[in-house]
């Protein structure tokens, strides 16, 4: 019983991190997105600067998944 | 590159530019106005009247509305007296517009009338009866839904109506009363059109006149069509005619002048040089030389850039210009693009399937579609390349295709999940998953690290060959980069070593680290709390190498790139994308296929229901279509953008001209 909560609680862990991330990410390339679509509407050719810049907050939900994992791992086995 | 001169006399100026223009070899570099004492040039005596044709022949284009890429006639059609017909045409051309102008115009001014006078055409009233009353005042209107009760106002009234629509007819001396009432209830009255008879044959005849000046337009119209058709290639092969003309002749304004002399300086491949030389020297009174430059100096500016890679490599120059033109003293990372970004690409798709997919899509593309060379071609080059190497992973590495793998796992068990590929060949593929995919996360991350280190690698050392030309410091800082990202990377790798065997099979950290790596010392510093226990402990190299290194980065590029240090952390769990694309990917295919194998086609083929088996082929279809599109779409962002957050910053400068010889015309830049 106490194993089976304590699974739950570190699958639920994991769960909450790539959530928040997730929703991180989304808020900052929000953000980012409708001021470099801005920028390209005046200067297409500022594409290929751009896009690094688009995709850079990417990288936070990356991490959540990578520690969603390591905390995957970290699950005792049932009992 | 090589710097050079050319000194003429200023009789031969436009034969100069002419040649010039025709060889396509120089890069001119502008004459800045009043430099050295010397003016720039005049345009030649044609621009002004060819610039004036040009913008006409433009507003006929636009008239017309000649497609960009319309097909141009051949050039010695063009020939002859180019002003004479394109005033002749403008002539024509002009007349006809301003009838079509006209025409819409009075089409608006009928359109307007019949809408005003259709609701008094259902009404029995003529126009006469609308006015002149001494004792009646008329309400004329529109009103939202039909009135009740209109006699709570006043009973003296006539009123006719049709839905939406009210006329009325009270004495003046109700009239307020009526008003008010009205006005509460929604009317919003409408003036009433000028003119006697009776509306309704008015409407007919406003209809037969509208219909009379629709077929003139059509006419107009078909004349104009026929117009373009006859003229579009003959305005698209004369625009590039003129516009030739006009750079020409505008050449002088970047050129230097004295009174009877010209200067020409720019940039010719030092290769070609030799050729410039020879052919411009059969002008007689040109003189042509190289200047000595000093590589380094800094009066003049970096010469232009001419990407040279063997052909295969050539498409994946676009990619790098996309972020920037590398300058003349760097080298061309484009060798680097050409095989990471399709290997990252097939990575992240792995599947045989998709594989052959996107090379078919691609080679079809290339063959049958996207002919003319540019971006999108390029592009379709590398996604090409990239389905090769979907396909080779998704056989040899993956062994898997459209979701469903060759050999099930040992840890199936639903139908779909038992469902491979060698049972619906019936045939034992002889090639087995070294990684599957949704089984061996962990795995895959391993996978993107090793790829984080190879690729980030390869970035510094062109950064330290880079900086060797010119700093041996900032050279040696990147051999610092080299022994930090080294030391990090045998960190992780030891930490993912942990275990030999997990579910029996070896983790691929283990395999690495005890395979390709067993030749690394493993002696090191326990640390179990955070995962390095007795079994593979932190090697004491590593912490050399993370020490030396970042002393060594102390000692070259000061205290402030220590921070970098977690940047750099961040870059190499950052290529865990490759992982997550994967993964991602693989489970959308297998959801997919568990969807429509569950609901549709094992059901289907139990019951021998072919309708639910053809449906569900269909579904299936449509569905993998999503994973063959999306996947695509963000493997290609996700490649590109690991070389340009990742791989570039490291040591990519960029902000160089682009080599772009006197003559050559293109359609589009990137």
């Amino acid at each position: 019983m106490v194993a089976a909560e304590a699974q739950g609680l570190v699958a639920m862990a994991a769960a909450l991190t790539v959530l928040g991330t997730g929703l991180a990410t989304a808020w900052a390339e929000k953000v980012i997105g409708a001021a470099s679509v801005g920028a390209i509407a005046e200067k297409p050719e500022l594409f290929g600067r751009v896009l690094p810049l688009v995709v850079i907050p990417e990288t936070i939900v990356i991490f959540g998944l990578i520690i969603a994992f390591l905390l995957l791992g970290q699950i005792p086995e049932t009992p | 590159m090589t710097r050079a001169l050319i000194v003429g006399p200023r009789d031969d100026l436009e034969a100069t530019v002419n040649t010039l223009y025709g060889l396509k070899l120089l890069h001119i570099v502008d004459h800045p106005p009043g430099a050295e004492g010397l003016d720039i040039g005049k345009p030649l005596s044609q621009a002004s009247q060819a610039s004036e044709i040009l913008v006409k022949l433009r507003s006929i284009a636009s008239v017309l509305q000649v497609p960009e890429n319309a097909a141009p006639v051949p050039p010695d059609e063009v020939a002859g007296d180019l002003r004479e017909k394109i005033l002749a045409l403008e002539l024509n051309i002009s007349e006809e517009d301003s009838g079509k102008k006209k025409i819409q115009g009075l089409l608006a001014d009928l359109a307007r009338k019949i809408e005003e006078i259709t609701p008094f055409a259902q009404l029995p009233l003529r126009l006469g009866d609308y006015r002149g009353y001494e004792n009646l005042e008329v309400f004329v209107g529109k009103v939202p839904k039909e009135i009740e009760d209109l006699d709570s106002a006043t009973k003296d009234y006539e009123a006719f109506a049709v839905p939406g629509f009210l006329v009325m007819f009270v004495l003046k001396e109700h009239a307020a009363a009526m008003r008010d009432f009205l006005t509460t209830r929604g009317f919003t009255s409408v003036p009433v059109p000028e003119g006697e008879g009776h509306p309704r044959e008015i409407l007919a005849g406003l209809l037969a006149e509208k219909e009379r000046w629709e077929a003139r337009l059509a006419e107009t119209e078909e004349r104009l069509k026929t117009l373009r058709e006859r003229y579009s290639g003959f305005l698209t092969a004369a625009r590039a005619h003129l516009e030739v003309m006009v750079e020409k002749a505008e050449a002088p304004l970047r050129f230097a002048v004295t009174d009877h002399t010209f200067i020409v300086e720019g940039w010719v491949p030092s290769e070609t040089f030799p050729k410039l030389q020879a052919e411009l020297s059969r002008m007689p009174g040109l003189f042509v030389t190289d200047l000595e430059h000093e590589e380094h100096s800094a009066e003049l500016a970096d010469p232009p850039v001419l990407l040279r890679n063997i052909r295969p490599l050539r498409p994946f120059e676009m990619l790098v210009k996309l972020f920037s033109v590398p300058n003349y003293r760097e080298i061309d990372p484009t060798f680097i693009v050409a095989v990471a970004f399709p290997v990252f690409f097939g990575l992240m798709i792995g599947d045989a399937g998709y594989g052959v997919a996107w090379l078919a899509v691609g080679l079809w593309l290339l063959a049958k579609k996207v002919r003319e060379p540019g971006a999108f071609r390029d592009l379709v080059v590398a996604i090409t390349w990239g389905g090769f190497w979907s396909l080779l992973f998704g056989l040899f590495f993956f062994a898997e295709a459209f979701g469903i793998p060759f050999h099930h796992s040992e840890h199936a068990v639903s139908p779909v999940e038992m469902l491979d590929w060698s049972a619906i060949l019936s045939f034992d593929i002889p090639i087995y998953a070294s990684l599957h995919k949704l089984e061996q996360v962990p795995d895959f991350i391993v996978l993107s690290i090793v790829a984080a280190y190879l690729h980030l690698l390869a970035g510094f050392i062109v950064g330290f060959f880079n900086d060797r030309a010119h700093s041996t410091k900032h050279a040696l800082g990147k051999v610092s980069w080299m022994l930090i990202l080294t030391g990090l990377f045998t960190v992780m790798l030891a930490r993912t070593a942990r275990w030999p065997e997990i579910d029996g099979a070896t983790p691929f950290g283990y395999a690495i680290w005890h395979g390709p790596l067993a030749w690394f010392p493993k002696e090191g510093l326990p640390y179990a709390q955070v995962g390095f226990g007795a079994g593979n402990p932190i090697p004491w190299l590593s912490i050399y190498m993370l020490v030396g290194g970042i002393g060594l980065l102390l000692a070259t590029e000061g205290a402030l790139h220590l921070m970098e240090f977690f940047g750099l952390v961040a870059n190499v769990v950052s290529y865990a994308r490759l992982a997550a694309v994967g993964v991602a990917k693989a489970a959308m295919a297998f959801a997919f296929n568990v969807i429509v194998l569950e609901s549709l086609i094992f059901p289907g083929l139990d019951g021998g229901n072919f309708v639910l088996v053809v449906l569900g082929f269909v579904f299936g279809f449509l569905f993998h279509m999503i994973v063959f599109l999306l996947g695509a779409v963000s493997a290609a962002i996700q490649a590109i953008r690991l070389h340009y957050v990742e791989f570039f910053i490291k040591f990519f400068k960029g902000a160089g001209t682009a080599f772009r010889p006197f003559g050559e015309r293109t359609k589009s830049e990137v």
